[in-house]
């Protein structure tokens, strides 16, 4: 009998502690409060609070150099300024006088190519320094003379991305001299050229690995051989592109990016019973273009979405890093971003505004300018599909 | 002393756990839930027929003057059950401490008092649904969980006195309060749809009163009965109330029998008007309540007529409508068979009791359950015998 009494506490005290709970079934037969229900409504943005604004950002923060030839995507140069270059080096902690240049490498990075366009060729030029991001297009062109070529390169079919170096030794380096009267800074241009319309992007000196490099190899006299080769580099101060306006904004029309970069803000009228009462599963916000989009075959660029902290107008601040992206391909009309994750914090007691930040993700940096409908258009105006889910009605025996 | 030891510390172990959440049977889903029993482990090995007469039960207060000494008891069951429904068929397990009661005897009276905590009606289940759904015109697979745990418990206050050698009379007041909180799932097989859990929680207050007697008009032959009357069970939701559900009057006898010196036979029979808590049910959702009948026997065979608690054999059977409908159709109902033992020690101040059930629950063919429930119940008695022993 105690054996029999050991068995049963050895087994009670080993099945205790599991439990498995989850038994099949049948609703809403069984279920007491029936079934889950789900519901789908389209709320669309607010009338006349759907606007478009530039200014957040400069220039200068872009990660690509736009280049571009013909009437597909319009002209578009760049400019590179590189860091100034001192008259001296340290070698085994001693500062020597650099002496002359042996040979110069100048690297850029070819992030994406139009690779359906043949004979594309990369021109570089020597700029004076006192061209800057004010430059137009003609004054640079006007600056590009067959004198102040340094090298012209063509992009051969096969190169669609890497790096691009180009050699400069002998009498080309006479080119490439730092000028001490030029605060020792050195301003190159780039210029691409096709039979016909043609594009590309170079990365600047924002794009992490892929900004524009200057190398200079000299030879220093040291005991030491091992240091004998020295170069000296120079990442850039500054990249842009220099390129005309995009066209002005028409009535009824919401952009983002853009050259100057642009981002819209949607305002939403929340129902009462979305706010408090349901469970959002997702929500979409859909948004209809003017025109299928233009760019860089096979381009891509991200759209951004934030919802906002405040409703200041343009200069509202947006949650930090909560937010929700797509990406638009050459030839949408249109976007469709899932923000559940951010209309989520337009429900409760203390919601945020109902109000949503758009922009791409490298402003500055792409031939890509979505534009969509807005309210103060005929077109489809900015909406948000939202499914959701009512209360469970928990009540029910 | 070692193995005894041994035993009383897994048995403790089994006891001593972390208080999980547990579920009950399916056709513990709607309604109120699943009925508690309200008995002991002992009482639970012969097939609860011996109820009314055992006072480490709490089902009737007359009985508390069979306590011989101030007594804990507590129980705990383990269960291992096999569902079947119209949507598949799913094993579960589970654990929970039904019974638990404090009380005895005051020295030198007449009189004995117990304060216990049973399980009215249990509801603890996770239903698991597989399926498709189409929010924007395209069907995806979800999966869908509903779940409660908790139910409504009896906290009783009983007394019992003792006014003559052939008669216990005992009248006890219940509190009947409880929360189940319920939580609703739903896992989307396509994950741009946002999983979601939403929850409430149901709580529960209702009164009532019990009053039952003991009586043996010879040597050998015990009768007893007992009569409940609870009050409106008052339901609220999230802090809202909601509506109420009138409990039933609860009327049970029983006959216990001895036969030689060492068998005694039992029989009880319990009736539930649960049909008076139908409007409420079906008003809040349910599908109906109906009264029930509940038949118990069993036989408890004691090795040594000295020490009757320790190493019995006991066996029951028990058969019971279940007052909540889990659907449209015939009324669930449960058979169960039984058998139990027990061993008391440390000079028969302590006293463990295992009963094993195999219950099988149907309503009309489309539900069905079998389960196996192992009862262990530890009982701890403290202090001398009263002087009218």
């Amino acid at each position: 009998m105690r054996r029999l009494l050991l068995l049963v506490a050895l087994a009670s005290a080993a099945s205790a502690c599991t439990e498995r709970l989850t038994t099949p079934g049948t609703c809403p037969g069984l279920c007491p409060g029936g079934e889950v229900a789900v519901r789908d409504t389209v709320i669309p943005v607010t009338i006349g609070s759907d606007s478009s604004f530039d200014g957040f950002t400069g220039l200068l923060e872009a990660t690509s150099m736009l280049l571009s030839t013909g009437p597909a995507l319009g002209e578009s140069r760049g400019v590179v300024r590189f860091l100034r270059r001192g008259d001296s080096t340290i070698v085994n902690d001693t500062v020597v006088a650099l002496p002359a240049v042996d040979s110069v490498i100048i690297q850029l990075f070819l992030q994406r190519r139009d690779t359906t366009v043949s004979g594309l060729e990369l021109e570089l030029y020597r700029l004076p320094t006192d061209v800057d991001t004010l430059a137009t297009i003609a004054e640079l062109d006007g600056l590009m003379t067959p004198a102040t070529l340094l090298r012209s390169v063509t992009i051969v079919d096969s190169a669609k991305v890497g790096p691009f170096s180009l050699a400069f030794s002998g009498p080309d380096l006479a080119g490439l001299a730092f000028a001490p009267e030029d605060s020792t800074e050195l301003v190159i241009g780039l210029r691409l050229t096709a039979p016909g319309s043609a594009a590309a992007r170079f990365g600047t000196g924002r794009s992490g690995g892929q900004g524009p490099v200057f190398l200079s190899y000299v030879t220093i006299e040291s005991a030491d051989t091992a240091l004998r080769n020295q170069f000296v580099s120079r990442a850039p101060s500054r990249s842009f592109t220099v390129r005309p306006p995009s066209p002005p904004l028409g009535t009824g029309e919401l952009q983002l990016g853009g050259f100057p970069a642009t981002r819209t803000f949607l305002r939403f009228t929340l129902p009462d019973n979305l706010r408090d009462s349901v469970t959002i599963l997702r929500a979409t916000l859909e948004l209809d273009g003017i025109a299928p989009l233009t760019g860089l075959p096979g381009d891509s660029v991200r759209v951004d979405v934030r919802g906002l902290l405040a409703d200041f107008g343009a200069k509202s601040p947006v949650i930090g890093n909560a937010g929700s992206s797509a990406f638009m391909r050459v030839g949408d009309t249109g976007v469709s971003i899932d923000i559940a994750s951010t209309v989520v914090f337009w429900q409760g007691e203390t919601p945020l505004p109902p109000a949503l930040r758009l922009q791409i993700g490298e402003e500055w940096s792409s031939f890509l300018v979505p534009r969509f409908h807005s309210t103060r258009g005929a077109g489809p105006a900015p909406r948000l599909r939202i499914t959701y889910r009512p209360q469970f009605p928990f009540r029910g025996f | 002393m070692m193995r005894r030891g041994l035993i009383c510390s897994l048995a403790l172990l089994a006891l001593v756990v972390p208080e999980l959440v547990a579920q009950s049977s399916q056709f513990g889903i709607r309604g109120l839930g699943l009925p508690g029993r309200s008995s002991s482990a002992r009482t639970l090995g012969s097939g609860g027929s011996m109820g009314l007469f055992d006072g480490e039960s709490s089902l009737n207060p007359a009985a508390l003057w069979s306590l011989p000494l101030a007594t804990t008891v507590l129980t705990t069951s383990q269960g291992w059950r096999t569902s079947t429904n119209p949507a598949g068929t799913g094993s579960a397990r589970d654990n929970r401490f039904p019974q638990f009661l404090i009380g005895g005897p005051i020295p030198s009276s007449r009189l004995a008092l117990a304060l216990s905590y049973s399980t009215y009606a249990d509801r603890d289940f996770t239903l698991a649904t597989i399926g498709t759904a189409s929010p924007r015109g395209v069907p995806i697979g979800v999966i869908d969980t509903l779940s409660s745990t908790g139910g409504i418990n009896d906290l009783r206050v009983a007394a019992s006195f003792l006014v003559h050698s052939r008669l216990q009379v005992g009248l006890a007041v219940h509190a009947l309060t409880g929360v189940n909180r319920l939580t609703s799932r739903r896992v989307w097989e396509d994950t741009t749809f946002l999983s979601t859990r939403q929850s409430s929680e149901l709580d529960y207050l209702g009164y009532g009163i019990s009053a039952g007697v003991i009586y043996r008009p010879k040597v050998g032959l015990e009768l007893a009965g007992m009569i409940r009357q609870d009050g409106d069970l008052t339901v609220r939701q999230d802090s809202a109330e909601t509506g109420s559900v009138d409990l039933p009057i609860t009327i049970s006898a029983a006959g216990r029998m001895a036969v030689g010196s060492r068998l005694a036979v039992a029989a009880q029979i319990t009736r539930r008007d649960w049909s008076v808590a139908n409007s409420g049910i079906v008003s809040q959702g349910g599908v109906a309540a109906k009264n029930t009948l509940e038949y118990s026997a069993g036989l408890e065979f004691s090795r040594d007529p000295r020490r009757r608690d320790h190493q019995p054999i006991r066996l029951g059977v028990r058969y019971a409508q279940l007052p909540f409908l889990v659907g449209e159709g015939g009324q669930p109902r449960e058979i169960g068979f039984s058998a139990g033992t027990g061993i008391r020690f440390a000079r028969n101040q302590a006293g463990l009791d295992v009963a094993v059930e195999r219950m099988r629950r149907t309503q009309g063919s489309a539900f069905s359950e079998t389960a196996w429930v192992l009862s262990i119940g530890v009982s701890m008695q403290t202090g001398g015998r009263t002087g009218l022993r």
